[in-house]
């Protein structure tokens, strides 16, 4: 990466909302298709080197993004329902883990994360260079998915780009164990 | 049953990382640990529990002396954990400059 990109994480604990802020070193009009092709989306959103399958892709408002990836052999899906979209300006979409039908299921790791997260994503372009606001919020989510989602976001900002403190050094020398 | 308290809630706090690095490099008392922090006694002890409840830390007795020691595996396993989720959204924003360069190549071409 390069590091003249600006990469923030925070998190609004009244809000319970995680705020990424991350520059690309590309105009805006590209950026926007990578965020909302599918042929894009594939290589991009799933971990490095295991593209994810697009399954559905309307890309519209109320139009649902299927996806599944395939974790050690077993296939996993996810989705994105999009709300609002203006065009490299604003893009909204829900979040969730799914079934195979696209309806909305638990995440597998943890019960108590939110069912669905509300995300917006705002474009602008400065310089020849776009910088993404990612903002994500739970959806309709009770008080005890509210207080997971809060100490997780909590936890990564504390890490998360840079803060490089004691103990996240004494962990790397762990790894290299 | 299981205590309450889970490990996201210990390492939000920037006085029990802070804990948690200095006893990763050795065993010590509750009042060497408290000796470190400009905060009460009651205060640090108050952390030093709720990491044991995390079993992030254990007591040895040593002596008259009760020490504290970090549990290295569970640490690992927070770690491993929490890095997960950081590392999805740096790996989803390194391959977004990847295609961005390669599409940009494309068309200089």
């Amino acid at each position: 990466m390069n590091s003249n990109l600006k990469s923030e994480f925070s998190f609004d604990e009244e809000k319970h909302t995680i705020e990424i802020i991350r520059e690309f070193d590309a105009k805006l009009e590209m950026v926007w298709e990578v965020w909302t092709k599918p042929e894009h989306l594939a290589n991009w959103w799933g971990p490095p080197g295991l593209p994810i399958t697009v399954e559905k892709y309307e890309f519209a408002p109320q139009g649902i993004f299927l996806y599944s990836a395939s974790v050690q052999g077993q296939s996993s899906f996810g989705k994105f329902v999009y709300h609002r979209i203006i065009k490299q300006e604003l893009l909204e979409y829900i979040t969730s883990f799914s079934d195979e039908n696209g309806q909305t299921i638990r995440a597998p790791f943890n019960e108590k994360f939110p069912l669905e997260i509300f995300n917006s994503v705002i474009f602008s372009e400065q310089n020849e260079r776009t910088t993404i606001v990612l903002r994500g919020t739970p959806l309709n989510a009770t008080e005890e998915e509210l207080e997971f989602f809060s100490k997780m976001s909590g936890s990564i900002q504390q890490g998360f780009a840079g803060s490089c403190t004691q103990l996240e050094n004494y962990l790397e020398t762990l790894k290299k164990h | 049953m299981k205590a309450r308290r889970d490990i996201f809630q210990a390492v939000a706090d920037p006085t029990r990382r802070a804990i948690i690095s200095l006893i990763a490099l050795q065993a010590m008392t509750p009042n060497a640990i408290a000796e470190q922090f400009n905060t009460s006694r009651q205060a640090v002890s108050k952390h030093l529990q709720i990491l044991t409840e995390c079993e992030l830390l254990t007591q040895k007795q040593q002596g008259r002396e009760i020490y504290y020691q970090l549990e290295i595996n569970k640490m690992k396993e927070i770690d491993q954990w929490l890095n997960q989720f950081r590392k999805i959204w740096e790996d989803r924003f390194n391959q977004i400059d990847d295609i961005l360069l390669k599409l940009k190549n494309k068309t200089n071409e």
